[in-house]
């Protein structure tokens, strides 16, 4: 819950680099004292709160790099800095992507949109962002720079913990690589949530495509769960209520509702199990 | 480089620009409110769930509480007291009088400026993109129905 104690934010510097080698170099020699600032839709809420207290904030959204949205061969690039809003616009997310399309479609509210990116949902890693389903079924690839080095992170590596990713304090994700299925692909994303701006009770991703099924889970878990079922399911058809029996056992054995004010553990877990259901009978043939 | 403690900008709000020293840790509301006291733009949440804080920047809805004022240099802020020449808004404004779409009014200024928004930029506005579109703005009277007519009639 949402209880703001302070009408200011504390102090601290703010330093616009127009280039991804000088912010790099700042956050190098900064790393322990500084923040990274995409939108600020989660930033400015923990500043406000003090949960966290930087000394230098470091606004990414005029590095280039940062700001590409295009197709490079079979890859799709999302700059990591592309506000919600403008991902929406292009054509190819909505044909190629369209659990991400509809995951970022309903995230936040239409104003903060404009503002909220998914560097910044990845940079938080709650364990309910909206975008980590999806990513992880689409088999994402999160581009992280550094001063010296710059690495490839697979999506299902990326998240260690609540609120915590992989990124070194001196990375700075630049973009995330999406490869385009060229085989028949379809996929969904299924949100549960009280209200429409609210963040998710239950979030549910699944895909089919070139025979290989895999669900996403976030929401229920500390992190966000991928689950391959590929073996479960033959010649792309919906299983049988024994064979969902079995997936539903695995799915279980992998995520761990927890009980807190927005709904209890035996609520996620009974609809988690209904989501999935109805996100097979999606992307699967009857 | 630019690191800034406390430094003069220059913002331009409601087509005027204003030469005022801001540090960094001040948003853009506190800005508008408090140095420019420009006090159509509210506040309720400081955390981006009610929306009152609504401007637009560069033509689009952003949640001032939500923005650092050292974000928008070179940028063009509106709020409703730059539009009341504006012939479409000065219809919009009689709409909400018409359809009783203000109560206390709080909110009003932040719907304004959304369905502002929505009229000059969406073809085809239905109902339902008026919905989606005001979804991240509160009224606490709750007279949401008379807000999205009122916008509904002048697509
Ligand atoms: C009212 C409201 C509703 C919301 N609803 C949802 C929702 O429905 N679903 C959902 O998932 N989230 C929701 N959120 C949370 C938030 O909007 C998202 O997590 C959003 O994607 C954050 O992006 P941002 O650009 O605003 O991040 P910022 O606030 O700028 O940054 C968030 C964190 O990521 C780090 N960061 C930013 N960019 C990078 C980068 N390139 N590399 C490394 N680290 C980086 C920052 O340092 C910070 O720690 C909501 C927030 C609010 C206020
Ligand atoms: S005061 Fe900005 S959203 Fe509530
Ligand atoms: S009219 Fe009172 S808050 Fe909307």
């Amino acid at each position: 819950m949402n209880q703001i104690s302070h009408l200011t934010l504390p102090e601290f510097k703010i330093v616009t680099p127009s280039t991804l080698r000088e912010a790099l170099s700042i956050l190098d020699t900064n790393n322990t004292r500084s923040k990274l600032l995409a939108g600020g839709t989660d930033l400015l809420v923990d500043l406000r709160n003090r949960t966290i207290n930087p000394n230098i904030i470091i606004d990414l959204k005029n590095i280039p790099e940062l700001n590409e949205l295009k197709q490079k061969g079979d890859i799709f690039v999302i700059g990591a800095a592309v506000p919600i809003a403008d991902i929406l616009k292009s054509k190819e997310v909505r044909k190629n992507f369209h659990s991400l399309y509809t995951a970022l479609n309903e995230m936040c509210d239409e104003i903060l949109r404009f503002r909220a990116t998914i560097g910044g949902n990845l940079g938080t890693a709650s364990p309910a962002a909206d975008t980590a389903g999806p990513l992880l079924i689409h088999r994402a690839r999160i581009i992280v720079a550094s001063k010296k080095i710059s690495r490839e992170i697979p999506i299902q590596e990326f998240f260690i913990g609540v609120k915590q990713n992989c990124l070194m304090p001196n990375e700075i994700i630049t973009a995330i690589h999406i490869p385009i299925s060229t085989e028949n692909e379809k996929s969904v994303f299924l949100k549960l949530k009280r209200n429409s701006e609210d963040l998710a009770l239950i979030g549910v991703s699944a895909i089919n495509y070139n025979s290989q099924t895999k669900l996403a889970f976030t929401a229920v878990a500390p992190i966000p769960i991928l689950v391959d079922i590929t073996a479960y399911i033959s010649g792309n058809k919906r299983p049988n209520e024994e064979k969902f029996k079995e997936i539903w056992k695995l799915v279980k054995n992998a995520i761990s509702p927890i009980n807190d004010l927005r709904a209890s553990r035996e609520y996620r877990l009974h609809m988690t199990e209904i989501l999935t259901r109805k996100a097979l009978k999606e992307v699967l043939q009857k | 480089m630019i690191v800034n403690e406390s430094e003069s900008l220059i913002i331009n709000v409601n087509n005027i620009e204003h030469k005022i020293s801001v540090k960094p840790n001040e948003t853009l509301l506190d800005v508008l409110r408090l140095k420019l006291g420009i006090k159509s733009v509210k506040a309720a949440c400081w955390s981006g769930d009610c929306g009152i804080c609504t401007v637009l920047i560069d033509g689009k809805p952003m949640k001032s509480c939500l923005v650092l004022s050292h974000e928008i240099r070179n940028k063009s802020i509106m709020t409703v007291e730059g539009l009341l020449e504006d012939e479409l808004f000065q219809k919009l404004q009689n709409s909400f009088v018409k359809n009783g779409a203000i109560q206390c009014g709080f909110c009003t200024s932040a719907f304004l400026l959304v369905g502002y928004y929505l009229i000059k930029n969406k073809r085809n506005l239905d109902l339902l993109s008026i919905k989606k579109g005001i979804n991240g703005i509160i009224c606490r009277c709750t007279g949401y129905k008379q807000i999205i007519d009122s916008i509904y009639e002048l697509k």
